[in-house]
């Protein structure tokens, strides 16, 4: 078995803590990803779980074995760092076979096993090449052939795409989740990217300054958000948020329109409330029509972005999957009640 | 304006000229004077020998014991630029990795050697406590004591430029510092231990004093001493003496140009950070 578990985890750089209090629990074979801003500790995280970082408290177990005091090397992990950290003095098959060699493996063994993850990744015409001489592509690739062939219980991956190109960034996406589904390994993964959270995803965690906003399934997170931040950071374009003031019940007001938003919990009368809508909820056809000014119109061929104002001054963002052929001036959009998500005057949600 | 510059530009060349030539008339007089009979040399003048005494460098090999002084210089050179360069990486690689305020004292106090002159004072009195005066061991030992800061100082520079995610990855692979050292980090600092290594050797092959002062028997002399073999037995052989300081030259303009690239690499790619 190999779940990771973590328990009241806190990590202090001197007298600034970094990570609060964190319990987390990861399934065996799962692949989480860890997303937030940068700064919010993601990254720390993942290097507690390594073991690159000490602790300040709590504890680190992987599968049933307390870890927390084990070296490193001697957790049954694997990393796969962000600037791919390769030997550069090494060619790829003694990179790939470095951590084999310092556990004095005998040299068929190491040979088998460097082959192995050599074919898996298609580095086997490569391997005696040296990485200055690869492309970021196959830099990458030989860094994830180092974890593959230690043969690990868990896989971490801290940012790992984020020096390659946009193209580039997506194939390789698909290729760690193909790695994902043939290895069947628990994989924690770290990145700032939403798109690459919600695509790999079994679970994803939301941390937003050394706290857990969120834990759950990539379309939980995406449908269901618990307050205005994780609403706000899941999801591209981000939720549009409005100014909205209850009328009682669950009648509100935004930009002088009346809506009704089915919500369980009542509101006072005249309390302010954040509205939040998807881009993509905002349609051209059905539901409450909303007047926007638009001010510029995005293209991007099967979707079209409208940038504006509404009547308060905030501004707006609407994703519509007709072709939009005026560029600017007044126009309404419409949208179901239905997709509406409040947020309370501390970002939590009210449902 | 364009007459200014044109002048500056002449004053530029007449004082690098002028440099020049301070410079290379020492190794001129050194070149010419080794090649005359001993009576033409006594007033070591610029004019060219009336006829070569080739035989000048055979004497000073044969009568200065050179064969030996120059195995003295090797041992020393080699053992305490290897020693020193090895030592300074160690060190560099700690002191840069653990940047502690104890950490920086340390550093700080090593790169003071640079620049602080030696007290030989109390320099003998160690040197007797330690029973290293007049051995080779000890002469070696103080050698690449005196390289040490000089060393650290562009080693420590140098390992700056190496990620730390590297040091990592290899924590992951299973090595303890003493590996990651040994494996990873001194690999990735060849350029900087040549240029080491062939600047502390130069340092130890052209230094006279340390000898001169700690080493009493002529047997353990390094060539830049032998010299003193053709003072007072040979009264006034400028001839000798010239050849002989040629001869000590040698090694070190080929070791020079050799190295040449590798000091100019070492010495620039390390320095941009520090």
């Amino acid at each position: 078995m190999s779940k990771i578990e973590l328990r009241n985890i806190r990590k202090s750089f001197g007298s600034t803590e970094v990570i609060h209090d964190i319990s987390l629990s990861l399934e065996d074979g799962e692949f989480t990803v860890f997303v937030g801003p940068s700064g919010c500790g993601k990254s720390t995280l993942l290097r507690i779980i390594a073991g690159l970082e000490d602790l300040t408290s709590g504890e680190v177990y992987v599968g049933e074995q307390n870890v927390s005091h084990v070296e490193p090397a001697k957790r049954g992990l694997a990393m796969v760092f962000q600037s791919y950290a390769l030997y550069p003095h090494m060619t790829v098959a003694q990179n790939l076979s470095f951590g084999l060699r310092v556990a004095r493996r005998p040299k068929a063994e190491i040979a088998e096993r460097v082959g192995r993850a050599a074919s898996v990744l298609q580095l086997t015409e490569l391997l005696s090449r040296r990485p200055a001489q690869l492309s970021g592509g196959q830099r990458q690739r030989v860094a994830i052939g180092r974890a593959i062939v230690r043969d690990p219980k868990v896989f971490l991956f801290d940012e790992p795409l984020s020096n390659l190109d946009a193209e580039l960034r997506v194939q390789m996406r698909v290729e760690i989740a193909k790695l994902h589904s043939m290895l069947g390994n628990t994989m924690v993964y770290v990145t700032h990217d939403q798109t690459e959270a919600l695509t790999l995803a079994d679970k994803i965690v939301v941390l937003r300054a050394g706290r857990v906003e969120q834990v759950g399934a990539p379309l939980t997170l995406y449908n269901d958000p618990d307050n205005a931040f994780v609403a706000g950071f899941i999801g591209s374009p981000r939720m549009n948020f409005l100014t909205a003031t209850a009328l009682g019940g669950r009648r509100f007001s935004v930009c002088d329109v009346e809506v009704e938003v089915p919500i369980v919990s009542s509101i006072d009368t005249g309390e302010k409330v954040s509205f939040g809508i998807r881009p993509e909820h905002l349609e051209a056809v059905g539901g409450v029509a909303l007047p926007v000014t638009t001010d510029v119109v995005e293209q991007l061929g099967s979707t079209s972005y409208l940038h504006g104002k509404v009547i308060s001054g905030e501004t707006i963002v609407a994703e519509q999957r007709i072709p939009q052929t005026h560029a600017k001036g007044q126009m309404t959009v419409r949208f179901n009640p239905a997709d509406v998500r409040l947020f309370d005057r501390n970002e939590k949600r009210i449902r | 304006m364009a007459h200014r510059r044109t002048f500056r530009s002449i004053a530029a060349h007449l004082l690098a000229i002028i440099a020049s030539l301070i410079a290379i008339i020492p190794v001129y007089l050194i070149c010419v004077n080794a090649l005359k009979s001993s009576a033409q040399s006594s007033s070591m003048g610029i004019e060219f020998p009336n006829e070569l005494h080739l035989e000048n460098f055979a004497t000073v090999i044969e009568q200065g014991r050179l064969t030996t002084s120059f195995l003295n210089s090797m041992l020393y050179a080699s053992s305490a630029s290897i020693i020193a360069t090895l030592f300074a990486a160690m060190a560099a690689f700690v002191l840069s990795r653990q940047r502690t305020r104890f950490n920086r004292f340390i550093y700080l106090f090593l790169i003071m050697g640079i620049a602080l002159p030696i007290n030989f004072f109390t320099l003998t009195k160690i040197m007797q406590i330690t029973h290293l005066i007049n051995t080779k061991p000890g002469i070696i030992i103080l050698y690449a004591t005196l390289q040490l800061p000089f060393a650290i100082f562009l080693i420590y520079g140098f390992v700056e430029s190496i990620p730390r995610e590297l040091d990592e990855a290899a924590t992951m692979d299973g090595c303890g510092p003493v590996r990651i050292f040994f494996s990873v980090i001194m690999p990735l600092l060849t350029p900087v231990l040549v240029t080491t290594g062939i600047l502390s050797f130069l340092n130890t092959w052209n230094d006279f004093i340390m000898p001169l002062y700690y080493l009493n028997s002529s047997a353990n002399w390094p060539m830049t001493l032998a010299v003193y073999n053709f003072f007072g037995q040979y009264k006034q052989s400028w001839n000798l003496v010239s050849a002989d300081i040629l001869l000590t030259i040698l090694p070190v303009l080929i070791i020079y140009l050799a190295g040449q690239r590798f000091i100019l690499s070492g010495m620039t790619s390390g320095a941009v950070k520090g």
